[in-house]
């Protein structure tokens, strides 16, 4: 078996990957290996052909194949090897790794570190459980949009969308806009899933109705789906009897959630943070095994590709720190604490005696909410669980928590007469 | 008169108060950044959308071509625009921000390449 041996592993070459290759680069490393099991760099940016990509990373309004492109020029650019139709099917926990690709058959890398840039999946039909037969016709609405928007071929001619998230919303305006008909965006929750951006300017736009608080109940059809029942659900979720009504239509989209992509993650013994389905790391997207990092998708599903791009540049800067030897890691560590009206925080510890910045979901959508870490307090007008939210603390402000080894991150609504302090 | 726009600049979401007369703008409420006073004051006078969508190509590897306009297409524009991109196939290789259908149905706005096809990577 031919054997590898690099500085840097890079598992996946979108937009994390990429800009941790060249982040790598610029910060000295020289013997960068990216991996990318397709045989196109920039993920799933390619189907993404809407734009709104780039407001904070490149300060413009981009799609997300000219946000490719632009990666994808500079990173052409430098010296980093890149292996496409490489699937990489093994890591262990001594950050060694088994590849493959036509090229060289079975290989093994040896790394002196690892980023993970695996991104993230779509969750299917099977894992939100919808009874019913099992006709064509119900698809996730991340592989529609790659059949429509890459391959040319309409899923469908009326759709039922369940799940307002991003994705859902987005194809409900592009089959809106290739001639479809949508009856209906389902949304289990009491509140949109995806930006208010795509609310307003997939839905609201063209009149397509959301249904907040409902759910698909069945699915019909035998060759082909002819319809599926729509239900009411109550706080709990469960269909409210006597709510159910049935919607003809021949196409069912799946926009329920994705899940970072951690089987790998999983074999090499990396630990899981279990609420949001990636590794826990510190505050450099260092995993519990030293000198594997994660970025992007594959650490917490982002609201936005600019926060996967910023993810890749950190662990691409903090992997070359670790093979330098510059990683100054403290004997105690802080262990961030998921208060109250928080959903999920990273990282989960803090390790270093640096700036740390957080990001962090809230469970329920606050107004005039105040967020709070450790001592720091941020107010906001409004707080949102479709985004995540980006705090830093100086280290003067991380060093006061290191006595308990603690520090919380809670969410709040200031009370009223407090409002305007 | 007030018109209540939900600001799309940002994933915060503002929600904006707009006091109008007629089409002059008085005031506007409840936004927390410059571009989003803007946008509210554009969406009352005029509401425009990038438009994002497809052509075909006779390119096998490519059967589509991503393509956008390069300025907003006001609101009700966007089937009748969606119409006319459906009748134009790509025959050729494109470079990025090319234009595909310029001055699309008389608008002033112009259909361009979203990528370049194919793209081969420059390497040292």
């Amino acid at each position: 078996m031919k054997i590898k041996e690099v500085d840097l592993a890079i598992i996946g070459a979108g937009p994390a990957g990429m800009a941790a290759a060249m982040s790598a680069e610029n910060a000295g490393m020289e013997n960068i290996l990216l991996l990318e099991r397709a045989e196109y760099l920039g993920g799933l940016l390619h189907q993404c052909i809407h734009n709104g990509f780039g407001l904070h990373y490149f300060k413009e309004d981009l799609t997300g194949p000219e946000y490719a492109e632009r990666v994808i020029k500079q990173l052409s650019g430098m010296e980093a090897r890149i292996c496409m139709n490489t699937m990489v099917t093994h890591l262990n926990p001594d950050r060694s790794l088994i590849a493959i690709n036509s090229e060289w058959g079975e290989f093994k890398v040896l790394p002196k570190s690892v980023i993970l840039a695996m991104g993230c999946r779509e969750k299917s039909r099977f894992s939100v459980g919808i009874p019913g037969s099992r006709p064509a016709g119900v698809f996730t609405a991340g592989l529609a949009q790659k059949l429509v928007n890459v391959d040319g071929y309409m899923p469908g001619k009326e759709f039922v969308i369940l799940g307002s998230g991003d994705i859902g919303l987005i194809m409900a305006r592009r089959l809106h806009l290739e001639g479809a008909k949508i009856k209906a965006v389902v949304e289990l929750m009491p509140h949109v899933g995806g930006l208010i951006r795509n609310e307003v300017q997939c839905l609201n736009d063209f009149g397509i109705p959301l249904l907040l608080k409902h759910t698909v109940s069945e699915i019909y059809g035998n060759d082909r789906v002819e319809g599926v029942e729509i239900a009411q659900v109550d706080s709990d979720g469960r269909v409210m009897k006597g709510t159910e009504r049935d919607v003809p239509c021949d196409c069912l989209l799946l926009s329920v959630g994705l899940i970072p992509e951690n089987e790998l993650s999983i074999e090499a013994g990396i630990e899981l943070d279990e609420r949001i389905g990636g590794p826990i790391v510190d505050e450099y997207l260092q995993t519990n095994i030293d000198g594997i990092f994660a970025a992007g998708n594959v650490l917490q599903v982002w609201d936005l590709v600019d926060n996967v791009s910023m993810d890749g540049d950190k662990t691409g800067a903090n992997a070359a720190r670790f093979v330098g030897g510059g990683l100054k890691i403290k004997s105690s560590e802080i262990k961030v604490i998921t208060g109250e009206n928080i959903r999920t925080v990273t990282p989960q510890k803090i390790v270093g005696g640096e700036e740390v910045e957080f990001a962090v979901r809230v469970r329920t959508p606050l107004q005039n909410a105040e967020l709070k870490v450790g001592q720091v307090r941020k107010k906001y007008r409004v707080l949102s669980p479709t985004q995540v939210i980006k705090i830093s603390l100086k280290p003067s402000e991380i060093e006061s928590c290191r006595e308990t080894g603690r520090i919380e991150v809670s969410c709040f609504e200031r009370e009223k007469g407090r409002a305007h302090d | 008169m007030t018109e209540e726009i939900i600001c799309i600049v940002c994933p915060l979401g503002c929600r904006m108060n707009v006091e109008l007369d007629g089409s002059e703008v008085l005031a506007v409420q409840g936004h927390q950044c410059k571009q989003g006073k803007k946008h509210a004051k554009k969406e009352v006078v005029f509401p425009g959308r990038v438009l994002t969508t497809t052509v075909r190509t006779d390119i096998s590897e490519f059967p589509l071509l991503p393509v956008r306009s390069n300025k907003e297409i006001p609101k009700d524009q966007l089937m009748p625009c969606m119409g006319e991109i459906s009748k134009r196939r790509v025959n050729s290789p494109t470079e990025i921000g090319r234009p595909i259908i310029k001055d699309i149905l008389g608008l002033g706005v112009d259909i361009i390449a979203c990528r370049t096809i194919p793209l081969r990577l420059r390497r040292r």
